[in-house]
């Protein structure tokens, strides 16, 4: 079942002389438990796909569909809670809010809501995270795969359709970065979620299920390395 | 965690030096509005009552009256008090005093101005009540409760018992004419001779039945003063005037809260910025973001104000009680409560809580438009320059690589900068316009000389006998009592009154002002011919001072001389040529009438006329100019003060033709005036001249000490509370600058780092870093001292509706000001630069949580 | 994510409503409508009476003024005197009245400012109240159709799902209790409509793998009937019919193998065997799998080591011991029969603070880039090599993917292949049972 669908994204920032084309009419479509990573040199824009794909930034031109919502015909507030209850996003650092602990950031989106989170629920999810003994300890307290593994746990609290992740393992050792994305693997399994990873890792990119590569702002190809049956 | 509001309560924990500094200010600055608002309406108030004392507390009165319209009066619905005065008949006493026993009823005795000191208010027509001083000169001296017999209204002698004592007035003493009031008696009617004194029931306007009353009886007057106090008079200016000041007051002191607020909290955002970019990702709306600032300014307020008002209360309350306890009255009130005024404190909270909201809104919404693509991606923002803009090199740059760096820093962080430098320059404004306003008040208010200090006067009434002949004139004390006098502990100088003399000073055109007959509508000065130059007569009055008296005229020296021995060779003078006449605008105005210089000639025409004889005119020369007079009045309406020494007096006075029929007083000495030093026991000196005064006839001794004391006192209070505001808005501007140069710092704190890796010394870091603290300092007072400038002026205009002077800007203040901002700008820095010096150099680079 | 309590929602929940929020601000509209009426009027009202009632008394007043003057002054006096009132005087003056009729029982309207008060007050009042309750009325019925219509609408949408397999034509995205129930209800629909896909898929397979049993079945059958033919006609030669029945035996073995592993795979795909997953001891489990592939290793003199950092511990962690043996030993065999003889075979164990690996490593010829996709899918054999049907590598996926875990393969670089079983120490909550989106 198609959950993301993306037609003609275009993005361009300035003008004139100095105009930027970050991203030129990419097209593509994602089915729901897919683990997708788009590759490419820096500067391909990635990451501004990604932007796109969350609703933080608007395309100049160009569709976003997320389960047929047209991301950006929303109003701004009803997108932010759009964002709340479907998107989850992972960053290559600053993930976690440095007040919170880790329990608190894992709840936060959940709180953002006005939910009250179920505490037997959080408990087992940090528990699998492996972060039992740390869950009231400070993000300034923690190492650099603790962290990630928090903004992890962070995505998969209020399990969102989709989980978007931006170069999640540029930080860690490969010890660590193996775990986030088999984390990752094992949240696109049994929550049956939608994950897209940035990475310029080929390591990675060999994990997911549908690789796409960036260049310049245009979508190169299109691989199946998994051949997942689309 | 309940809700993700708790956030902000945990922000404002980590910060926890950040936060206690912002509470502190805002504390500070709601303790002052509140003491300024209960100060603002114990003045009023104070102000009312001393109009009551001198005045009186009635509303209207009628001078001719009738028993018909008292009758009339006492039926109306609209008058509340109603009191029946009489004046007396004069009982003659000992050494030319008087006395007069008056008939008052319950009601006059509590509108009339007459204040109980001890005893009760007489209850039948055979008690009165005296002033204090009175009761020596009475026959038998009796003592409080003692009787004494006086001519009663009747005509007739009657025993009376003095049953209460009243406060002395300076006034009675100097005329040595009393007032005694009995109560008044059934037997008496209201005719002609009494007056009525009435109040309006309260919530009635005076000024709207006013016509109403004056049908009744044409012969209506009113308390004209006290119905302006209380805003009923059509006369609304000194109301305005009050609350037009008061309101600039707080409003600044409300903008600099607010600019203390904003700053704190814009510096918080955009600490932040990363993390409130990183809510928006998570879904966060711009309204929950906006929320959580508004929850910490809430937090914030929710302390701060209250406290504030506790302080500001309890502040005030412990200066007054200091007060009392140093044996000062306060503002001359017998009890001076502390009214617990609920609007003021109300309002006061109210303006607290508005103060943090305003100040916190603009960084709300900086806080929830911040695109969080931008947030996220973090990287401290580095800002394109744009090359179009003209690069004009900063003063800095001549300070080296350290300067140089740090002009870039300011030019690259233009938004910082401003926040920085607004907040300095409202503190210095603030600073600025408060030391002017106060000081201008007070110069307002009490137009002090050295009369303030007099508390004794011994002075001789002379008196001709049947045929008109004179007694001969001498010196009322002689040069060895005044020294006892002086040796005296608590004696702060002894002075010798002499008479003076009127004359004309023929002023030539280019040194008279010509302006003063434009504005007050006085007659230009007449032209009178003297030796082939034509000059103009203004009056003139010659004051003979001892030693002792130009002595503390050197105080008020503008130029030139006071030396007694300098003026006594040269046939040298000492001029006051700035009066303060009341213009045609109606308000009092201060300016010179002659502009004189140092050396220049000064012809007196001791003779009267316009044409002066040869013997008559005098020259003399100016050896000193003083600001005002240093007694007898500061200053003269349109009279030009001509001081001079006994020689040059006396050579003055052979100029002068003799007088018919008046006495001719020569150099004696007519007088003493006696001023003591603060916290002096009058008693011993009191004892000391009255045994002068008795050692010679017809001396009378006038005692004022208690009123001088407190005269004095009110000043010294109004400068301790004038001081305690400076210093308290002194430290909300420095807590605020504190705050930004700290913040700022410490913001940059992986930039030093990074500096330091690349090979820059603390030292150079320091430099670099107090280098910019001195540029705020500079471009911040630049502006402050700009605006203060401006506030000072429209200030003044407000303050010139009352009463006019000349505009003084206060540089000192100014210099001093900007000296303290440069001084806490740089030490604040000095603190978190050491800090972050002794911090591990790889921590400092490695990212921040 | 949220336990459903009892309690019912406190202000602060419900104030997040944003239909709530509109009701409050239009109650506030009329209350504050309401006071500036009621000061209007209690002002109004007043000055209309004190001026009848100033009337009244000037009209007495000035009849008594002509003829008792003093009179006149006296009841002046005495009406705007606000001194205590002594219940004496009233006393007397009541007697006083009563003798002439006037009590507290006269009706109002005899005493015509009073009576003309009442009446106005009366009709005011009443017109100001149903004004202002038809204001608040309008106002809430427009709030209620509105929030009416939103669920209506909602409703609607849900058809389209239920009815037609379409996503929801409407959707909102509010907070408050409605969002939530919007947000609930757009799950629900994809949800369903996932499960529709999904079932079309199940079904897809299983025609499929109902293809993939004939198929497979056939051949052996086939076979079968072949030899059984010939062995009843009867023209065999004794070695020939020991050969034959030979192979007759092997490819029912094969079928056996066959059907039994299919039915495991059916089994564990309908959810229908239980792994009794519990603390026990993984070395003990490699062990257990070790011992069922010892013959074939030996034949082709492979050795397996295990590698455990040698910390000899047990490693416990929850599983079913049984199935997962099952699954590493088709995994050994896997590399066994990839390896060449004389070949060694490593299995590595190692710990995350989140996962627990097991390595098991070949070296043999490695993964073909082109397989790689698909070794994991049902008869699917790179070579012919081997005996199996293809459908050990899938029954060890999916007993690793029921124990929560993931199996991944992997070529080594310089030469053989890497399968690894990745299982986390703790599942991940509350969804693991619901794996029949699991796909394969």
């Amino acid at each position: 079942m198609n959950v993301i669908q993306v037609d003609g994204l275009s993005k361009s920032y300035g003008t004139g002389s100095t105009k930027v084309n970050a991203l030129h009419q990419v097209s593509f479509g994602v089915n729901q438990g897919e683990f997708v990573a788009v590759v490419g040199a820096s500067g391909s824009g990635k990451s501004t796909l990604l932007h796109m794909l969350g609703g933080l930034d608007k395309p100049t031109d160009g569709y976003v569909h997320i389960d047929g919502e047209n991301l950006y015909a929303l109003k701004e507030k009803d997108r932010a809670v759009f964002r709340r209850r479907k998107i989850g996003f992972i960053f290559q650092a600053y993930n976690l809010i440095p007040v919170l602990n880790v329990e608190e950031n894992i709840q936060l989106p959940l709180l953002l809501d006005h939910r009250q989170p179920d505490k037997a629920y959080v408990d087992d999810l940090i528990r699998t995270l492996g972060l039992h003994e740390r869950r009231k300890h400070l993000p300034s307290e923690l190492s650099g795969g603790q962290q990630q593994r928090v903004a992890i746990g962070r995505a998969l609290a209020y399990r969102p359709a989709i989980v978007l992740a931006d170069e999640p393992t540029g930080n860690l050792d490969s010890a660590n970065g193996r775990e986030v994305i088999e984390l990752l693997k094992l949240a696109v399994r049994q929550y049956h979620q939608t994950v897209i990873v940035i990475t310029h890792d080929m390591n990675v990119a060999a994990e997911a299920d549908r690789v796409l590569n960036l260049q310049d702002g245009m979508l190169l190809n299109d691989t199946h390395s998994r051949g997942k049956a689309l | 965690m309940r809700s993700y509001g708790a956030m902000a309560g945990r922000y404002l924990k980590q910060q926890r030096r950040k936060t206690l500094l912002t509470i502190i200010g805002i504390m500070l600055s709601v303790a002052l509005i509140s003491a300024l608002g209960t100060m603002g309406q114990a003045f009023k108030d104070n102000y009312l009552s001393n109009i009551e004392a001198t005045n009186g507390s009635y509303h209207i009165g009628y001078n001719k009256p009738s028993q018909e319209l008292y009758d009339t009066l006492k039926n109306n619905v609209l008058v509340d008090r109603l009191g029946i005065y009489r004046a007396g008949m004069t009982t003659k006493l000992n050494d030319g005093y008087s006395v007069t026993v008056n008939q008052a009823d319950k009601d006059a005795f509590s509108l009339m101005p007459a204040f109980l000191q001890k005893g009760r208010l007489p209850a039948s027509s055979d008690e009165i009540v005296v002033e204090q001083w009175l009761l020596e000169q009475l026959a038998g001296t009796p003592k409080l409760n003692g009787t004494t017999e006086l001519q009663g209204p009747d005509g007739h002698s009657h025993t009376y018992r003095i049953v209460g004592l009243l406060k002395n007035q300076k006034n009675s003493q100097l005329q040595g004419a009393a007032n005694a009031y009995t109560l008044w008696s059934a037997a008496s009617h209201v005719d002609a001779e009494s007056m009525l004194f009435l109040t309006l029931k309260p919530g009635v306007s005076v000024n709207a039945n006013l016509e109403q009353f004056k049908k009744l009886n044409p012969d209506l007057f009113t308390n004209f003063e006290l119905l302006a106090v209380k805003g009923d008079s059509a006369d609304a200016g000194l109301n305005r005037a009050l609350a037009v000041i008061f309101g600039t007051l707080v409003g600044l002191v409300v903008l600099s809260t607010i600019a203390v607020i904003y700053n704190a909290f814009h510096i918080a955002v955009l600490e932040r910025i990363r993390q409130f970019g990183l809510l928006r990702t998570l879904g966060a709306s711009p309204a929950q973001i906006r929320n959580l600032v508004f929850r910490e300014a809430t937090v914030l307020a929710a302390i701060g104000v209250p406290l504030g008002l506790v302080t500001g209360w309890f502040g005030l309350w412990l200066v007054l009680w200091l007060m009392t306890l140093g044996g000062l009255r306060i503002l001359m009130m017998d009890e001076f409560q502390l009214t617990f005024h609920w609007w003021i404190m109300g309002g006061s909270l109210l303006v607290g809580f508005l103060a943090v909201y305003v100040a916190a809104w603009l960084p709300a919404r900086k806080a929830s438009s911040v695109s969080p693509v931008e947030a996220v991606k973090g990287a401290g923002s580095i800002v394109r320059e744009s090359y179009r803009r003209l690069r004009i090199p900063s003063l800095l740059s001549l300070l080296g690589i350290e300067g140089k760096m740090a002009s870039n820093n300011i030019r690259r962080n233009r938004t910082k900068f401003r926040i920085t430098t607004f907040s300095i320059v409202v503190s210095i404004t603030l600073f600025i316009v408060f030391h002017y306003f106060t000081q201008q008040v007070l110069g307002m208010t009490t137009t002090s000389n050295e009369d303030d200090r007099m508390a004794f006067q011994l002075y001789k009434n002379y008196s001709s006998d049947e045929s008109g002949k004179f007694e001969k004139v001498a010196d009322v004390a002689s040069d060895e009592a005044m020294k006892q006098l002086r040796d005296i502990p608590g004696v702060r100088g002894v002075y010798g009154t002499y008479n003076n003399l009127d004359s004309q000073a023929l002023v030539p055109e280019d040194r008279f002002n010509a302006g003063i007959t434009k504005s007050t509508g006085f007659t230009a000065p007449s032209r009178i011919e003297w030796k082939d130059q034509a000059d103009l007569a203004v009056q003139a009055r010659v004051r003979l001072y001892d030693e002792a008296r130009l002595k503390e005229a050197a105080n008020y020296l503008q130029s030139g001389t006071v030396d007694p021995n300098q003026l006594a060779t040269a046939d040298g003078v000492v001029i006051v040529q700035t009066v303060k006449p009341k213009t045609l605008s109606g308000k009092k105005e201060l300016m010179p009438i002659t502009r004189y210089k140092v050396g220049d000639k000064l012809l007196l025409n001791m003779g009267l006329g316009d044409n002066p004889g040869a013997d008559n005119v005098r020259e003399v020369t100016v050896a000193g100019i003083l600001t005002q007079s240093p007694f007898n009045g500061a200053y003269q309406q349109n009279e030009l003060t001509v001081i001079a020494t006994k020689e040059t007096y006396a050579k003055l006075l052979e100029a002068a033709p003799p007088r018919e029929g008046t006495l001719d007083f020569g150099t004696a000495r007519i007088g003493l005036d006696i001023a003591l030093k603060d916290d002096a026991d009058p008693a011993p000196i009191h004892r000391k001249l009255e045994e002068i005064a008795r050692s010679t006839t017809g001396v009378r001794l006038i005692d004022y000490a208690a009123e001088q004391k407190e005269t004095r006192n009110f000043n010294l209070q109004m400068q301790i509370f004038v001081y305690g505001f400076l210093i308290i808005i002194g430290g909300i501007g420095s807590l605020n600058i504190i705050n930004t140069v700290q913040t700022n710092l410490l913001l940059r704190r992986k930039e030093i780092g990074l500096l330091q890796a690349v090979g820059m010394t603390m030292g150079q870091i320091r430099k670099m870093a107090s280098s910019e603290g001195v540029w705020f300092g500079v471009i911040g007072g630049f502006w402050g001292i700009g605006l203060g400038f401006g506030l000072c002026y429209l200030l003044y205009k407000q303050l010139s509706n009352v009463q006019g002077f000349p505009f003084s800007f206060p540089w000192e203040a100014s210099l001093i000001a900007c000296g303290l901002a440069l001084l806490v700008g740089l030490l604040s820095v000095q603190g978190p630069l050491r800090r972050m010096g002794k911090a591990n150099l790889l921590e400092e680079l490695r990212d921040e949580a | 994510m949220e336990r459903i309590d009892r309690s019912l929602p406190d202000a602060g929940r419900m104030w997040r409503n944003p239909s709530l929020r509109r009701l409050a601000a239009t109650l506030g509209l009329v209350l504050a409508l309401a006071i500036a009426f009621i000061v209007w009027y209690g002002y109004d009202s007043a000055e209309k009476l004190k001026k009848e009632w100033l009337d009244k008394e000037a009209a007495a007043l000035g009849n008594m003024a002509e003829t008792h003057p003093e009179w006149a002054e006296a009841w002046l006096k005495r009406l705007t005197d606000n001194k205590d009132i002594s219940p004496d005087d009233i006393a007397k003056g009541r007697e006083f009245m009563e003798r002439y009729g006037m009590t507290e029982e006269i009706a109002a309207d005899w005493l015509p400012a009073l009576g003309e008060y009442r009446s106005r007050t009366f009709w005011t009042l009443i017109g100001a109240a149903l004004l202002l309750a038809s204001l608040a009325a309008w106002l809430m019925f427009r709030e209620y159709r509105r929030q009416l219509s939103d669920i209506r609408k909602l409703a609607l949408a849900m058809e389209d799902t239920v009815k037609h397999n379409r996503p929801m034509s409407f959707r909102m995205y509010a907070e408050g209790e409605l969002g939530l129930l919007a947000n609930s209800a757009q799950e629900l629909s994809m949800r369903l409509r996932q499960t529709n896909e999904q079932l079309q898929q199940d079904q897809t397979f299983l025609k499929d793998t109902v293809a993939d049993i004939s198929h497979q079945l056939k051949t052996p059958l086939a076979s079968l009937m072949i030899y059984i033919d010939l062995l009843r006609e009867g023209n065999v030669d004794p070695e020939h019919t020991a050969e034959f029945l030979e192979t007759c035996r092997h490819e029912l073995d094969r079928m056996e193998w066959l059907t039994l592993t299919m039915l495991k795979l059916a089994r564990l795909e309908a959810n229908a065997l239980e792994l009794n997953i519990a603390d026990a001891s993984l070395a003990a489990t490699v062990r257990q799998a070790l011992n069922s592939i010892e013959r074939l290793a030996e034949n082709k003199q492979v050795r397996i080591v295990t590698d455990d950092d040698g910390s000899g511990r047990e490693w416990i962690i929850p599983h079913d011991p049984h199935w997962l043996a099952e699954a590493i030993g088709n995994l050994l065999k896997n590399a066994v029969e990839h390896s060449p003889h004389g070949g060694l075979v490593t299995i590595a164990l190692s710990t995350t603070p989140v996962f627990v690996r097991l390595l098991i490593k070949d070296e043999g010829s490695g993964i073909d880039a082109r397989h790689l996709p698909h070794i994991f899918k049902k008869f699917y054999r790179t070579s012919s090599a081997g005996s199996g049907v293809g459908l050990g590598l899938p029954l060890a996926k999916s007993i690793v993917e029921k124990h929560g875990g993931i199996l991944s393969a992997a070529s080594i670089p310089s030469g053989g292949s890497v399968f690894s079983i990745t299982l986390p120490h703790h599942k991940l909550p509350a969804g693991a049972n619901a794996s029949k989106l699991t796909e394969l």
